[in-house]
């Protein structure tokens, strides 16, 4: 079981190779070899997720091993790097997700018959980035598997979106690479920053653990974000690099342009592949790194998390309102909820940590499920526009109904995972910020507006008649579908299949930030 | 110092200048040989030169532990510095003859530039060794005139011939305004001797700031021109441009390496702690290069261009670290700064010349230099596309690859200096720069291939070089450890 991180990450990759050795006409083979390269670590991370044990909350399955050692990085400090792994109860769910998203995308992607070849190698590659990213347990390490992603999914963008693809990719990449170095700038500062002021206090008090050496191991830092308090002016700037990074990457108003030019330009199997998964990444380096480690700083700048969340929020939403493409009213309903995220984790409660997990789980597989369902209809109707469709749910009942689910998801619909999500964020926004959160249920509202409306112009109402005939869902579609339904069903009504997992965690960041 | 004459026996020369004579030796050796062969035999004297430098890299390496030699009344020095910068050369030099070699096979370069990139390459590596303002300035010369001559080698191209009188003009008014600088020097000390002008300028001039500025500043125009540090940069472009690829790419990386070894040696040698006064020009100077680089490189369309520019901004990195030799007063810190630039300059010279072998492959082949030409490479060459890519991700410092980590020495130099800024720059440019690296990258494995669907068939040579290059980039990108260790251990100055 202490491997099984690592393997996580690897398999991705070794399928992604023997992709690569196929030859390129076998269409057949290299789509078996992607799924199973994509499932097998899938069912890795359930076996992970089912001996998680949920008293511990520090980081579980470890691996560790040596990297490199950098003499004389910092005042004669030798710098450890290492390619290690671990996940707790933040980074867990997320693991799951990637594992969830990565296989039901392999099989999206078996419509995909233009090279097939280096589609099936991006895709397993970004999978692999994916996964390191959420179960790295090493500065290092993260930053490498986060470089990955930014390589794959432009590549994918690039090559098998649409007619703007190009414009969009370089947008995505631009906007991305700026984020992951302010990133880069921020995790180095943090790494010095507790180097400096753990070889100080170790030569003052007793204090276990502190190194003489500069350290980017994540559980080491953690550890010693719970015993050293840095001083609020340093944490204050290294927050403030932190929420720079995590507003673009994360595509917060105003950096949030490139989310729908990408989403809009993609196709659908990399829209899951980003929406699903790789947008969860800004907000989780922020709980990771920002919320854990830095709590005089997230003191300091709550009501701007607040408010810029709300902005996030409120923009998001009305300007789904206007949409006329399903996957740009994906893409902002998407800033919109992530904005609510952002919000909970300014309240600084408990709850809004725990908030903040399901949201990102909920989301991502809420996205997949919609822009898969989407994507399916758009592969019969042969258009996103919203106007064109109509009368959908006559010719296409299943995936009508499946998009429908999905949108109540979204919606808030209790029994479905999103409800419990917002209903837990706004329990913790709330507390903190009551007349903020009370402008943000209005998001609700709006939600409930842009989404069932495009529903009904594109399911229900007249049937457009210059749509062509159409057969509903074959059977290799209902895999995505059916899984995913369930699963945000489940998530929905036994919350705790998710939240056991995630409470010790959260509850020990909130001790942390004083929630 | 004594002031007798103390006899210079040959056995003394050989244990100081062994490498520098079998290069320089080698080099005289290959032109006759070229002279006496028959035309029809000549393919071989590059792989002569070839030979040659593998045998000078592996002297150096069996006496790298040997210690510091002192030689010929200190005008020549053997120590770990110039060792590291010499292997540096050599690598660089090795590449670019093989990549020559390939290249020749359709453009029939004539046959002399593998004894001036010997030439050149001897020059370099005498500047490395040099404390003494004579020997430095020859050995600098040696390097330049036989690039100037290098640039305009190909006769038949207009653009050849422009490229080496742009770059012969240029490049002397900079050897003499270098010249102009050191001669100061030399009125202040009464000596060429570097030792003997570090101590002048400790106690005898200590406190006549105007001299050694008039000094500083003509140095260092001159050696910003040789190095195309901004604003000083304006000729690189079309230089690099008309000249033949292996020329570009040794001008680019051995060229570069020799003069930044030159500017270590008298700005921190001689210098020594006057050159805390100009940290902050040094700085700024490494700024705007970074900037005006990777900027510049956004408008172009031209990959030969793009890689012009792009070096520029590669040396705004690689001046970076001097702002932090010259701001702290820490032993540890200075030596940190010199194994970063040696770790760059090794990164540089295999992910430069690699890109640069690939692009003369696919400009031969389609008959153009510009991005276009680049459209659907991985389909025509699926192993000249997978390495340029490595190439070009290093380029752009990815992790993984040694451009990531040579950029991340230095950003912990600047940061141990307590120039943040300086390191933030670094970043923020680096990613301005993956908008054309990316681009490249786009025309190779997104774009269709344009034209013809003509597969290129690269030789069996060329493919060795970009792997090498390859592995080499690789190598210190996936476990920079174990040479970083040996940068460490290097004492670094005699």
């Amino acid at each position: 079981m202490e491997d099984v991180l690592m393997l996580i990450v690897v398999i991705p990759l070794l399928a992604g190779l023997l992709v690569l050795a196929m030859p390129a006409r076998s269409h057949g083979i290299i789509r078996a070899v992607a799924f199973i390269g994509a499932l097998i670590p899938a069912c890795f991370s359930l076996s992970a997720y089912l001996a998680f044990d949920k008293r511990i909350t520090d980081l579980q399955y470890p691996f560790t091993t040596t990297w490199m050692n950098i003499d004389n990085a910092f005042n004669m400090l030798t710098l450890h790097i290492n390619l290690s792994f671990g996940v707790d109860g933040i980074s867990m769910p997320l693991v799951m997700l990637v594992g969830v998203v990565s296989t039901l995308t392999m099989i999206r992607s078996f419509k995909v018959t233009e090279r097939v070849k280096s589609h099936y190698f991006w895709m397993l590659f970004l999978t692999m980035g994916l996964y390191g990213v959420f179960a790295a347990s090493d500065i290092f390490t993260f930053f490498f598997f986060l470089e990955s992603t930014l390589v794959a999914s432009y590549l994918l963008i690039n090559t098998w979106g649409g007619e703007l693809r190009h414009y969009a990719a370089t947008k995505f990449l631009i906007y991305r690479g700026l984020a992951s170095v302010v990133l880069l700038a921020g995790l180095i500062g943090l790494a010095y920053v507790y180097a400096v002021k753990a070889q100080a206090a170790s030569s003052t008090i007793m204090i276990p653990n502190a190194p003489d050496f500069l350290t980017l191991s994540i559980s080491q830092l953690l550890t010693e974000a719970r015993l050293i308090q840095i001083p609020a002016a340093t944490q204050n700037v290294l927050f403030l690099v932190f929420l720079l990074a995590v507003l673009i990457e994360e595509a917060f108003v105003p950096f949030h342009t490139w989310l729908p030019d990408t989403h809009e330009q993609s196709d659908t199997g990399t829209n899951m592949m980003i929406g699903g998964a790789l947008m969860k990444i800004g907000l989780y380096v922020m709980l990771r790194f920002a919320v854990s480690m830095l709590p005089l700083g997230l003191a300091h700048y709550a009501m701007w998390l607040a408010v810029l969340g709300l902005i996030s929020i409120l923009y998001g939403a009305i300007v789904a309102v206007a949409s006329k493409d399903w996957r740009r009213l994906i893409a902002f309903s998407s800033i919109s909820h992530m904005g609510l995220v952002l919000l909970a984790i300014g309240s600084m409660q408990e709850i809004g940590i725990q908030g903040a997990v399901f949201m990102l789980v909920s989301s991502g597989l809420l996205t997949s499920l919609l822009f898969f369902t989407v994507g399916a209809q758009a592969d019969r109707t042969g258009t996103f526009a919203i106007e064109n469709l109509g009368g959908l749910s006559k010719s296409l009942p299943v995936i009508s109904g499946v998009m429908l689910v999905a949108a109540l998801g979204f919606v808030g619909l209790p029994g479905l995972s999103g409800f419990i999500s917002e209903f837990s964020l706004f329990v913790g926004g709330f507390a903190a910020f009551p007349t903020l959160s009370a402008l943000a249920t209005l998001s609700m509202i709006f939600a409930a507006f842009y989404l069932l409306w495009a529903m009904q112009r594109t399911t229900f109402g007249p049937v457009n008649t210059s749509l062509p005939e159409m057969a509903d869902a074959e059977a290799i579609e209902y895999v995505p579908m059916v899984v995913l339904v369930i699963l945000v069903v489940l998530i929905g009504v036994f919350p705790g299949v998710l939240g056991d997992v995630v409470h010790g965690t959260a509850q020990a960041i909130a001790a942390r930030i004083g929630g | 110092m004594e002031s007798a004459m103390h006899v210079v026996s040959f056995s003394d020369i050989w244990r100081s200048m062994g490498p520098e004579v079998i290069v320089i030796g080698g080099a005289f050796l290959i032109m006759l040989i070229e002279l006496l062969l028959p035309q029809n035999k000549r393919q071989w004297v590059p792989w002569l030169a070839v030979i040659d430098v593998i045998v000078a890299a592996i002297l150096i390496i069996s006496r790298f532990d040997e210690g510091i030699l002192v030689y010929s009344n200190a005008n020549f020095v053997v120590d770990g510095f110039s060792n590291i910068f010499k292997l540096v050369i050599l690598l660089g030099t090795f590449l670019v003859i093989l990549l020559a070699i390939a290249e020749q096979r359709k453009k029939a370069l004539p046959y002399e530039y593998s004894y001036l990139l010997l030439f050149a390459s001897g020059g370099a590596m005498i500047i490395t060794s040099g404390i003494d303002l004579v020997l430095l300035y020859v050995g600098l010369e040696l390097l330049s005139i036989a690039t100037y001559i290098l640039v305009a080698l190909n006769r038949r191209d207009g653009r050849s011939a422009e490229g080496g009188l742009k770059y012969l003009i240029v490049g002397s008014i900079a050897s003499a305004t270098i010249l102009y600088g050191l001669s100061f020097l030399y009125g202040v000390a009464g000596s060429t001797n570097l030792g003997q002008i570090a101590v002048a300028l400790q106690n005898d001039w200590a406190n006549d700031s105007a001299i050694l500025f008039v000094s500083f500043a003509l140095i260092l125009a001159g050696v910003a021109v040789k190095i195309s540090v901004v604003p000083f940069h304006m000729w690189t472009p079309d230089v690099y441009e008309g000249a033949p690829t292996p020329v570009t790419a040794y001008l680019a990386v051995v060229s570069k390496a020799a003069v930044i070894a030159f500017m270590l040696r008298v700005f921190i040698f001689a210098f020594g702690d006057k050159f805390q006064d100009w940290w902050l020009l040094m700085a700024w100077l490494s700024v705007i290069t970074m900037v005006v680089g990777n900027f510049g490189a956004l408008a172009q369309h031209n990959v030969k261009r793009i890689l012009a520019y792009s070096s520029i901004g590669q040396v705004g990195y690689l001046i970076m670290p001097f702002a932090a030799i010259g701001q702290t007063q820490n032993v540890s810190n200075m030596w940190q700064a010199l194994s970063s630039i040696s770790f760059y300059l090794f990164v540089y010279a295999v992910m430069t010349i690699g890109a640069f072998a690939v692009l003369s492959k696919v400009s031969q082949e389609r008959g153009s230099d510009q991005v276009e030409a680049f459209a659907g490479l991985y389909k025509r060459n699926p192993w000249l596309a997978t390495m340029m890519a490595i190439f070009l991700l290093s380029l752009a410092g990815l992790p993984l690859t040694g451009g990531f980590f040579g950029k991340f020495m230095i950003f912990l130099v600047a940061f141990n200096a307590g120039q943040y800024w300086l390191g933030i720059i670094l970043f923020a440019t680096s990613a301005v720069a993956f908008y054309y690296y990316f681009g490249i990258l786009k025309a190779i494995f997104v774009l269709e291939p344009t034209g013809d669907d003509e597969k290129i068939k690269s030789g069996g040579l060329l493919n060795t070089i970009v792997g090498l290059c390859a592995l080499g980039t690789l190598y210190l990108g996936l476990v920079p450890g174990p040479f970083l260790h040996v940068l460490n251990q290097v004492h670094w100055f005699g």
